[in-house]
């Protein structure tokens, strides 16, 4: 057991995702009656570690989809790109995939990449669908028919924050680590706490390769907030912060951010996590969400975290919308997608479906929930919603 | 007052740490003047390998231990073999191994990139994290494991160096190679040695601290830079100036971020001051070379 | 003596550097014990010659038999780990060293244990590594350096520098040991306890080749004398023959003053 478990788990991402694809390739074999959809993925650059499992995602859903009929009684075809995660390779392959003949592109990289992606596609007006919560992707560019469906940035920390308030919170510390993105996130963090009457009294750094957080850790200690707010996005520092935290004793909550749902931590931070709140876009109380719980652990025996989840409301949300429009038509997929406000996908708060409404990103601000670590594993919703 | 009795094992730890990637880097650099950059994948190997027999293999701690070690000892031997031998001997300059190296730097790092992706693992400590107390210390178990564990090492390089002919021979090849060839010692079998040995004392560095955080790829250039800091501050000329300098470079820190009231960010400034200072005022490092009598 | 099978056998052995021939189908042999001085007029190729015997160049031509075994190319250490040691013209001592233990690097050679055991220290290395620090210690007294002996070698005159290169040398068990110009740069009495030191060794059943130009240091030492120039063996025969050889005066002792008048 041992071995077989670690020997495919070394190579997870290559054979897990390689045992879908030919699953969704062979269901296309004939090209002229599928649905091609073109997804840019980043599989050797440094969003690698998001983008594979959120493929994964976008291939199970492709895969279910095309076993119960296909679309519009068509299978769906899926064309992959990798882009390494750089704008300009990004915004050639967009290019690629429409003289392919997509009929609309998914954006699985970082939001620089999807950005500059965009320049090419709003040329011909293409669908591009993107869970990147990045709030400018929509803001840049009058682009009709680029869609955003994950849940902002601001909406995870404004989130974060109205858990906070709802603790009524007067000190908080603040850790992070000196990447470019524990950093921003640290400085959001901190405006949003302020803006919440809470006060920031230490604001503490580990950094990258750092043997030990003791000493960050002892001046926390010595303040005595009432919550510590990890922004830090490193696997090992935020290991570090954990193992300090416990070898002092202390007991405070921790609040952290998105980054702290990634399953890394419940194996290099085993036992260590325990009561730790953070940032989520999965309520797995949501019937959605459970439907896609169950597809997931049926292909690969094994509980999701939410990244999959992401790739999974990709596809979906597009699959309603060719639905509904009857018509791979480019136009009239633009104008479904704009359409879509009231389906829920797997993404959100229970209750909640997206909104597109009032704008392109559709993600209902009330969705983004707080999830509690329990029993080492991402337990169940404590909060959510902005209020 | 407890704080700093709480930090000093912790950063005693630390400074083992370090100590023991300075130490790999002296081994290569005495008897062949390499300064050998890769020692910091050589550390993050030695917690791979670790973990891959620790951890995937389940093999017991005794046996991943000395087997992580034993495999990075191959690696250096390997990589003398293959790279510094072939260039020494066509007679290629001073500056040619160095370069060498640091090709096998970048190869090491993608190729254990290519296997186990940019991921962090977990490697288990064989006493776990429980604390620990002795007299007025506390620690981890960890922590307490890796300072035993340096100062054996330390000790039996030591000895090695002082009390035995074999080491006298190494810091003979250190200090005149043609001589040392014309005493009968074989510069081949010295050189290969120091490979493999500096190899594999980066490997226990990188074992030691893979349970505090995680083992990743990432971990090889702080580990690289980290051990080379010590080995200025302490000195290339002595086996007891890189445990020194290792321990000042982790207290210099640990201490700074505790105590001294900058913001957090800016302490991390503190190793790069203090390589800059030794480099400028005491470029031999702390402990010069031994006065014998 | 001269009745026993020579120790070491060099047969037409050539070092050309480009178009120089520095050593010219040299033919010589040696007997445990025996010392052969080795002389010849500066540039003559004697140096060379040691350098070529000790494999620190490679020999152009020729051979060289140690107990009838060819080991002419063989790396330095190897041959310094067949019996073959030496001292340098210019002392190269390990700087930052004591004297003991510059004796006892030299001893490198005579290890047996295998590392493994020296690493993990067991009863039979360890006594080994007593064994040889008593050596080193017996050596050190031999050549009298006795009061320096823990002193680092740079604090060593130039003398006593040499005899350290002496027990250095000795350390490794040599069967041949070679001394290139070991008297140059002695006091009067540094030569004559040199001198007493390596009739000593010859004693020990050691072969000794010596390069030397102080004529009153060499010629009472050797057995034999073998006469280099310009590469090429102009005369070998006992220290009186040398002195009366017509070429030998002509090529070397003519002009140092006939040397043999004060021998
Ligand atoms: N490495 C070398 N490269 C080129 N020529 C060399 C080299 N070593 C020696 N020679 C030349 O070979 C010849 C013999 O030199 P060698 O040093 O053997 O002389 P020697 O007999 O030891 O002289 P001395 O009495 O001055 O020590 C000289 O002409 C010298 O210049
Ligand atoms: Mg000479």
């Amino acid at each position: 057991m041992g071995i077989a478990r670690t020997m495919i788990g070394a190579g997870l991402r290559v054979l897990g995702v390689a045992g879908l694809a030919t699953g969704v390739m062979a269901g296309a074999a004939n090209a002229a009656d599928t649905i091609k959809i073109g997804v840019i993925t980043d599989k050797t650059g440094n969003a690698r570690f998001y983008a594979e499992p959120v493929l994964q995602g976008i291939m199970l859903a492709t895969k279910i989809a095309n076993a119960n009929g296909g679309v519009l009684g068509k299978k769906i075809e899926l064309l992959i790109e990798d882009d390494s995660n750089k704008p300009d390779v990004s915004a050639s392959k967009a290019q690629k995939l429409i003289d392919a003949g997509v009929v609309a592109i998914i954006s699985n990289s970082s939001s620089t990449a999807t950005q500059q992606a965009q320049n090419t596609t709003i040329k011909t007006l293409i669908p591009q669908v993107t869970h990147n919560g990045s709030d400018t992707l929509t803001r840049k560019l009058d682009n009709k028919c680029f869609f955003q469906i994950g849940p902002l940035g601001s909406i995870q920390i404004r989130t974060l924050m109205a858990y906070a308030r709802s603790k009524k919170l007067k000190t908080a510390s603040l850790v992070t680590d000196n990447s470019a993105l524990g950093q921003i996130l640290a400085k959001y963090f901190k405006i949003g706490l302020e803006k919440s009457g809470v006060k920031v009294t230490v604001e503490e750094v580990i950094p990258a390769g750092s043997k030990s957080a003791l000493p960050q850790m002892q001046k926390v200690r010595a303040a005595k907030t009432d919550a510590i707010f990890v922004a830090g996005v490193l696997a090992r520092e935020n290991t570090l912060f954990f193992r300090a935290y416990r070898q002092l004793g202390l007991k405070q909550p921790i609040m952290g951010s998105f980054n702290l749902s990634i399953p890394t931590f419940l194996r290099t931070a085993k036992g260590l996590m325990e009561g730790v709140t953070f940032i989520d876009a999965m309520d797995p109380a949501k019937p959605e969400a459970q439907a896609f719980i169950a597809a997931y652990q049926k292909e690969f025996g094994k509980k999701p975290f939410s990244l999959p989840a992401y790739g999974w409301d990709d596809m979906n949300f597009l699959i309603q919308a060719i639905k509904r429009a009857g018509s791979t038509d480019k136009a009239k997929l633009c104008a479904a997608l704009q359409g879509s406000t009231g389906w829920a996908g797997a993404l959100g708060a229970k209750g909640t479906a997206y909104d597109f409404s009032k704008g392109r990103a559709g993600f209902n601000p009330q969705g983004a929930v707080v999830r509690v670590i329990k029993n080492n594993d991402h337990g169940p919703v404590v909060h959510s919603g902005t209020k | 007052m407890s704080d700093l009795l709480e930090l000093l094992v912790s950063a005693t730890a630390s400074g083992c740490v370090y100590g023991l990637v300075a130490l790999a880097y002296l081994l290569v650099l005495r008897p062949t003047g390499v300064v050998n950059f890769a020692s910091g994948e050589w550390a993050m190997m030695g917690a791979f390998a670790a973990y891959v027999l620790a951890g995937m293999l389940e093999v017991p701690t005794v046996v991943a231990i000395p087997g992580a070690v034993l495999v990075l000892a191959v690696i250096g031997w390997a990589t003398e073999w293959f790279t510094v031998r072939p260039l020494v001997e066509r007679g290629a300059g001073h500056l040619a191994p160095i370069l060498a190296l640091l090709g096998m730097l970048v190869i090491y790092h993608q190729a254990t990139l290519l296997v186990f992706g940019g991921e962090n693992y977990p490697l288990d400590g064989p006493f776990g994290f429980n604390r620990v107390e002795l007299g007025p210390f506390a620690g981890t178990s960890q922590s307490f494991f890796i300072i035993v564990m340096t100062a054996v090492i330390f000790v039996a390089v030591w000895l090695f160096f002082e009390r035995t002919v074999w080491g006298k021979s190494f810091e003979a090849v250190a200090i005149n190679r043609r001589a040392a060839a014309l005493m009968g010692i074989n510069l081949r079998l010295v050189t290969a040695l120091s490979f493999a040995g500096g190899a594999a004392v980066a490997a226990m560095a990188g074992l030691l601290d893979g349970p505090r955080g995680s083992v990743e790829v990432n971990a090889a250039l702080p580990f690289a830079v980290q051990g080379f800091s010590a080995l200025i501050i302490g000195g290339i000329n002595r086996v007891e100036g890189a445990i020194l300098g290792g321990i000042i470079l982790a207290f210099a820190e640990d201490l700074t971020r505790r105590y001294v009231p900058i913001p957090s960010g800016l302490a991390l400034g503190v190793t790069p001051v203090l390589l800059i200072a030794f480099l400028l005022v005491r470029p031999t490092g702390l402990l010069r070379a031994k006065e014998a009598g | 003596m001269t009745g026993e099978q020579p120790l070491i056998e060099v047969r037409g052995l050539t070092k050309r550097f480009g178009g120089l021939t520095a050593v010219d189908g040299l033919d010589f042999e040696i007997r445990p014990g025996e010392v052969l001085g080795l002389i010849g007029p500066n540039g003559a190729g004697k140096s060379t010659t040691f350098n070529v015997i000790s494999g620190t160049y490679q020999a152009s031509a020729g051979s060289m038999r140690l107990d009838g075994e060819e080991i002419l190319g063989l790396p330095p250490h190897r041959i310094a780990a067949r019996g073959i040691m030496r001292t340098f013209q210019h002392n190269m001592p390990f700087e930052g060293m004591s004297v003991a233990e510059n004796v006892m690097v030299g001893a490198q050679t005579t290890v047996r244990s295998t590392l493994g055991r020296i690493l993990l220290g067991t009863a039979a290395a360890r006594a080994e590594e007593q064994a040889i620090r008593a050596r080193a210690d017996e050596l050190i007294d031999f050549v009298g350096l006795s009061e320096e002996r823990d002193a680092e070698v740079t604090s060593l005159s130039f003398g006593q520098g040499r005899l350290l290169e002496t027990a250095r040398a000795l350390a490794g068990e040599p069967r041949i040991i070679l001394f290139d110009e070991p008297a140059a740069g002695l006091t009067p009495s540094e030569c004559d306890r040199l001198g007493v030191i390596i009739r000593g060794i010859a004693e020990r059943g050691i072969a000794v080749l010596l390069i030397e130009h102080d004529m009153r240091f060499l010629l009472p030492l050797a057995d034999r004398v073998i006469v280099l120039n310009f590469g090429q063996k102009i005369a070998d025969g006992t220290p009186d023959t040398i002195r009366t050889d017509p070429a030998v005066v002509d090529a070397y002792l003519g002009e140092a003053g006939g040397v043999g008048a004060d021998a």
